[in-house]
């Protein structure tokens, strides 16, 4: 059997945020040129009455109407997000955001259940509903994430006192809301060859977020330098060398049309191309990028790149695609699949 | 044939409120009763609840998987994965339910299962309806077809869902230490039925199948309120070999609660091979779910 991506939705807040216009409000700016760094010119906030609620129910809506199902025949629905905003500033443990979204969608049957991976938390998505596809528990899931990620940003902007401060992170994201939902209908021409994940723990507290301790709101506080080391880049080539291997062929760039990597910013989304580069020595497809106009996006940004490049027409049926996630544990991801006819 | 509990293990102390480390003692006492090396573990799946400084990155189980040195490094050929799966004191049957998925489809063999509750400010606050302490299980896949997880059943309520809320406010500073808990009055007593609605349930679609209504079947449940299990199966009419009720010993142990009974269970010599053995956890939403289980 083969899983697919059976159809992908999107949701993005009107209000964009320049990268200039952010800085502008900060007491103390950075020592450097942070849009020349990450090369990320814009993001996007939510307005005052959005939240990750709202987003994920956005996204898992705009999802459904590109889909054959309806909510009544989703059999499981996880919400991924890191954020847990149900609305502006209260964030929920219980009951799990999901048993939220499957009630206002109408999909009273389906199972739920949240999963938290920080950036990695859609691809992990894709990870166990592969596996619960096959296992036979279910036939269609979505995973949908509302990541309304702005307070974080916004705590910086207040916050950062230093101009090298582990809050300068912070600055780079966006919201958004991105969902998608699987089923068992791959083909030879469509779906999902192989979905491999890895956390690599000695990394895991180089990157926390939590409530601030000086003001309201979330604040996420970055061990940038460590965080986007060359050792924790170098992990990327040699797991895909090593995923291929498992999978009993060698790892050809040639064999992609693309590459959508965790879009961190464009220097680093170009790292993790050199890296690759360097390690096969070949060149790696075209990495589909959208962090230059929305910013990092938690964890919808492979999905906004990706539905955002089906809109655009670069994307289109039969593409074979390689996704990279790479999230705060560390968490390192791999998907390799082939497009089928989504609709955007 | 199926998911079989290979070992479990506990945390504990009461003066502990650190959730990663309960979870840490929790899984490196669970791995020492399994007797395995710790770098065996190929997934490690969190379903603790509140935590630290209400954390929200990265997920809990990366830290936990650090605290337990299970594949620190990048090492070719060894490779470990772990994420949280959030859904209150009925996380450990999705839990379950994931790692059968992994166990039976891809080279996973060995899942370690952790959970733990601490309130967020790291002290023992008047209120808060959750016990500190931690919980481990390590899954595996058994070919017996004598032993394991037979049947899952997940239920929510169309409605209900604000009965009980447990919130994070971050409208003003200080939200780290805090968290909010939102209860009805009648929560328990819905809870209660709604959860005995669901046992009903599965006994019509597999009570026959697996001769449930024998008093042979030992019940271990989620303990949101004392003798939250002899109301359930009161309430559905059922019959049982024994109630494992622990609510005096530990209060209402949330995310940990099916781990913790199913471990002083086997330990007491209540649970012995060969023994049916019913899972029911009930939370917030309403939700409920029963797992049937062969020891």
């Amino acid at each position: 059997m083969r899983t697919r991506i059976e159809s992908i939705g999107l949701y993005l807040p009107e209000r964009e945020v320049t990268t200039s216009e952010l800085i502008s409000g900060m007491k103390t700016k950075p020592a450097f040129n942070l849009e020349r760094i990450t090369g990320i010119k814009a993001r996007r906030f939510r307005s005052e009455d959005e939240s990750t609620f709202t987003m994920a129910i956005n996204a898992a809506e705009n999802c459904l109407s590109h889909s054959r199902y309806e909510p009544e025949d989703i059999d499981l629905v996880i919400s991924a997000s890191i954020s847990r905003l149900k609305e502006g500033t209260t964030a929920l443990y219980e009951p799990p955001l999901s048993l939220l979204y499957k009630k206002r969608l109408g999909a009273f049957q389906a199972e739920n259940f949240d999963i938290n991976n920080a950036c990695a938390g859609m691809t992990n998505g894709i990870r166990i509903l592969d596996a619960m596809i096959k296992a036979g528990q279910v036939k269609t899931g979505m995973v949908v994430s509302g990541e309304c990620i702005s307070p974080i940003a916004e705590t910086a902007v207040k916050e950062i006192s230093d101009p090298i401060d582990d809050q300068f992170s912070a600055l780079t994201v966006g919201d958004s809301g991105a969902a998608f939902i699987m089923d068992g209908g791959g083909s030879a021409e469509e779906g999902i060859d192989f979905v491999e994940t890895t956390t690599v723990s000695k990394y895991s507290h180089l990157c926390i977020g939590q409530p601030s301790d000086k003001n309201a709101g979330y604040a996420m506080y970055t061990k940038t330098k460590e965080m986007l080391s060359p050792e924790t880049l170098s992990v990327i080539p040699r797991f895909i060398e090593e995923v291929f291997e498992k999978h009993g062929k060698p790892f050809e760039a040639s064999a992609y049309d693309y590459i959508i990597t965790h879009q961190v910013s464009v220097r680093r989304c170009k790292a993790y191309m050199n890296a690759i580069k360097e390690y096969f020595n070949a060149d790696p497809p075209e990495n589909l990028l959208v962090v230059d106009d929305l910013g990092n996006t938690a964890s919808t940004s492979i999905f906004v790149s990706l539905y955002t490049h089906l809109e655009n027409k670069r994307l289109k049926k039969g593409n074979r695609l390689l996704l990279i996630s790479t999230a705060s544990g560390i968490n390192y991801g791999l998907v390799s699949m082939t497009l089928g006819d989504l609709e955007v | 044939m199926g998911v079989v509990i290979k070992a479990t293990g506990t945390s504990t102390d009461a003066s502990l409120h650190d959730s990663i480390e309960h979870a840490v003692r929790a899984g490196s006492a669970c791995i020492k009763a399994a007797g395995i090396d710790r770098n065996d573990i190929d997934l490690t799946l969190n379903i603790g609840i509140y935590r630290n400084n209400n954390f929200c990155e990265p997920a809990s189980a990366p830290l936990v998987q650090s605290g337990l040195d299970i594949n620190y490094s990048y090492l070719k050929g060894r490779k470990s994965f772990s994420l949280d799966i959030i859904n209150g004191a009925c996380g450990f049957l999705n839990a379950v339910q994931v790692g059968e998925a992994f166990l039976k489809t891809t080279d996973i063999k060995s899942v370690l299962v952790v959970s733990s509750d601490v309130h967020p400010s790291g002290k023992e606050v008047a209120g808060f309806p959750f016990r500190n302490i931690g919980a481990a299980a390590l899954l595996e896949w058994s070919d017996d077809p004598r032993r394991g997880f037979q049947e899952i059943l997940f239920r929510t309520s169309p409605d209900s869902s604000e009965e009980f809320e447990s919130i994070i406010d971050l409208s003003a500073p200080g939200a780290r230490g805090h968290v909010h808990i939102r209860q009805m009055k009648e929560y328990h007593n819905h809870l209660v039925d709604f959860t005995a609605g669901t046992l009903t349930f599965f006994y019509t679609e597999y009570g026959e199948k697996h001769n449930l209504q024998s008093n042979e079947t030992i019940f271990l449940t989620s303990q949101p309120v004392k003798d939250f299990g002899s109301m359930v199966l009161e309430t559905a009419g059922v019959n049982a070999k024994s109630v494992e009720c622990l609510y005096d010993k530990y209060g209402d142990t949330n995310s940990s609660a099916l781990t913790i009974a199913y471990h002083e269970s086997v330990e007491s010599g209540d649970i012995k091979t060969g023994d049916r053995v019913v899972f029911i956890g009930a939370g917030a939403g309403l939700t409920s779910a029963v797992g049937l289980y062969l020891e």
